[in-house]
């Protein structure tokens, strides 16, 4: 694999990580009723 | 029309999530606080979802992956002057801007440090500023809705502000934030699948790379090394401490949630810009010659599935909404308080305060519209209010925060306005109309040099005098 390809699918994994990341957050947040 | 039933029933259903998200947050609402800094109460992955989803709008994914496919991975370059300035942001200024105190708005934080008249000079700049970048968020959501149903270019931009406005109004900033929560996904996730998608139908990185022109994929390009600066330059400062990210750093319940938050989201920034500009990339061996701004709906159109192409609609949709939201907000909070507030009803009550925040957000989402649409002159001279934010408001504002501790005010409360005034005089007259930029320093530079120049020269002359009147800093509710 060259390293281009390395940088842009690695790219793509870390926004992707984020996306989950964020569902993640905000599930556990709902879950402890911290917004309310 | 460029998408069939389908994905015409999942951009509408998106539609409707948006909206009942700004109904339900209404609930949240029990006052102005929690109108303009969601009470207070954000984690820190709520943080990093506004943040990026108001950062990653219409210029930073249609317009970055239009210019990579002109200019290749110079514009990655450019751009990280963007990242840096986000990451040194969160890391040195953001987290001392929350720990002052319960505050809403730049104008709070200059008046902490500078007096009355840093702060109402300060209000009337973020507020052009965050008016007239609603205006461009509204132009850009009206041409996606025209490429996705083919309808005229008023009525839609008209029906999309509306939209807007009727969300952010009714939720405030817990709409905005929970819209950009879902912003963010879907335009995160949506523009990347369309990034893959895009990549693999040009034979992966490694065949793509090949096939490209080696200026394209050189990190100076073609471009001479003045305009690399000026560009980099542009993004370094040009959204620095922008309004609408100071109030979100004001939403967290601590600094250090406001530290990792807006740290987090620059250094995410960075990645999702390599997604971009891959997909811009892609467009280069995919579309032979086509106009750069129809790239990325051009990718959508020809090489994506049914289904997955209504959602990178919405996605697009989403860019430009939740960064139009984000800033439509802000310009109320910033009218409320910074301007309604300050020199009209001092003692105004909370009831009041957010009665104003909530018809402010009304009449001012109907002025950007009318701005953008039928006085583009006067839109021109608010997009000059744009360029001049770095070289008047940010030296004073990261000076006062950067020397000593956390809250000291050391620099003298009598610098602020001279310095404004001579920035925004040196950038007027060093720029293209007047002096024509000599020796190739950008306008914007020669700003924050005169900004700085005077500011240490009355800082000198003053810090034995004690403040008064206009000069005086304000006192704010530390807790």
């Amino acid at each position: 694999m060259s390293a281009w390809s390395l940088l842009v699918y690695a790219s793509a994994a870390i926004v992707y990580f984020a996306v989950a990341a964020t569902i993640w957050g905000f599930i556990r947040e709902v879950r402890a009723k911290d917004l309310d | 029309m460029l998408v069939g039933t389908l994905d015409l029933t999942i951009i509408l259903v998106y539609f409707a999530v948006v909206l009942a998200i700004g109904y339900v947050s209404m609930g949240k609402i029990k006052g102005f606080e929690d109108y303009a800094v969601a009470g207070r109460r954000l984690p820190i992955v709520f943080l990093f979802a506004t943040m990026a989803a108001t950062a990653t709008g219409g210029a930073a994914t249609i317009g970055r992956a239009s210019q990579s496919y002109e200019s290749g991975i110079v514009m990655f370059t450019a751009t990280m002057g963007f990242v840096l300035n986000q990451v040194l942001s969160g890391l040195f200024l953001a987290p001392r801007i929350r720990a002052i105190g319960k505050l809403y708005t730049v104008g709070d934080v200059m008046g902490f440090y500078y007096g009355r008249a840093a702060h109402a000079l300060t209000g009337v700049f973020s507020f052009l500023y965050s008016v007239t970048l609603f205006g461009v968020q509204l132009l850009a959501m009206g041409r996606i809705l025209q490429t996705i149903t083919g309808l005229p270019l008023v009525p839609l931009m008209i029906a999309g502000s509306a939209f807007t406005i009727l969300y952010t109004g009714l939720g405030g900033m817990w709409a905005v934030i929970y819209t950009d929560l879902l912003q963010f996904i879907v335009l995160a996730f949506g523009i990347t699948t369309a990034a893959m998608v895009a990549i693999h139908a040009a034979g992966g990185v490694t065949a793509l790379v090949s096939k490209l022109d080696p200026v394209l994929m050189s990190p100076a390009g073609d471009w001479p090394s003045s305009q690399i600066l000026a560009i980099f330059v542009a993004f370094l400062l040009g959204e620095a401490l922008a309004p609408y990210f100071v109030q979100r750093y004001f939403s967290t319940k601590t600094p250090s949630d406001t530290r990792w938050g807006v740290t987090l989201f620059g250094s995410y920034y960075g990645f999702y810009t390599i997604v971009v500009i891959a997909l811009g990339l892609s467009g280069v061996v995919l579309l032979g010659d086509v106009e750069p701004d129809l790239v990325l709906s051009s990718i959508v159109r020809d090489f994506l599935p049914i289904g997955l192409r209504g959602l990178v609609f919405a996605a697009l949709l989403a860019a430009v909404m939740s960064t139009g939201d984000s800033i439509l907000n802000n310009a109320s909070v910033i009218f409320t308080r910074d301007l309604y507030q300050r020199f009209f009803r001092p003692s105004a009550s909370d009831k009041n305060l957010l009665m104003w925040s909530k018809v402010s957000t009304i009449f001012i989402g109907a002025g950007g519209v009318v701005a953008a649409l039928s006085l583009p002159d006067v839109f021109e001279l608010l997009i000059y209010t744009y360029t001049l934010w770095a070289p008047s408001i940010i030296p004073p504002l990261i000076v006062a925060l950067l020397w000593g501790a956390p809250k000291e005010r050391r620099v003298s409360p009598w610098a602020a306005a001279p310095a404004i005034v001579a920035g925004i005089v040196t950038t007027f007259l060093w720029g293209e109309k007047f002096l024509g930029q000599p020796l190739g320093i950008p306008a914007v530079v020669a700003g924050v040099a005169a900004n700085l120049l005077v500011l240490a020269i009355v800082h000198a002359a003053t810090s034995g005098r004690d403040p008064r009147g206009a000069f005086l800093p304000e006192e704010v509710d530390a807790s």
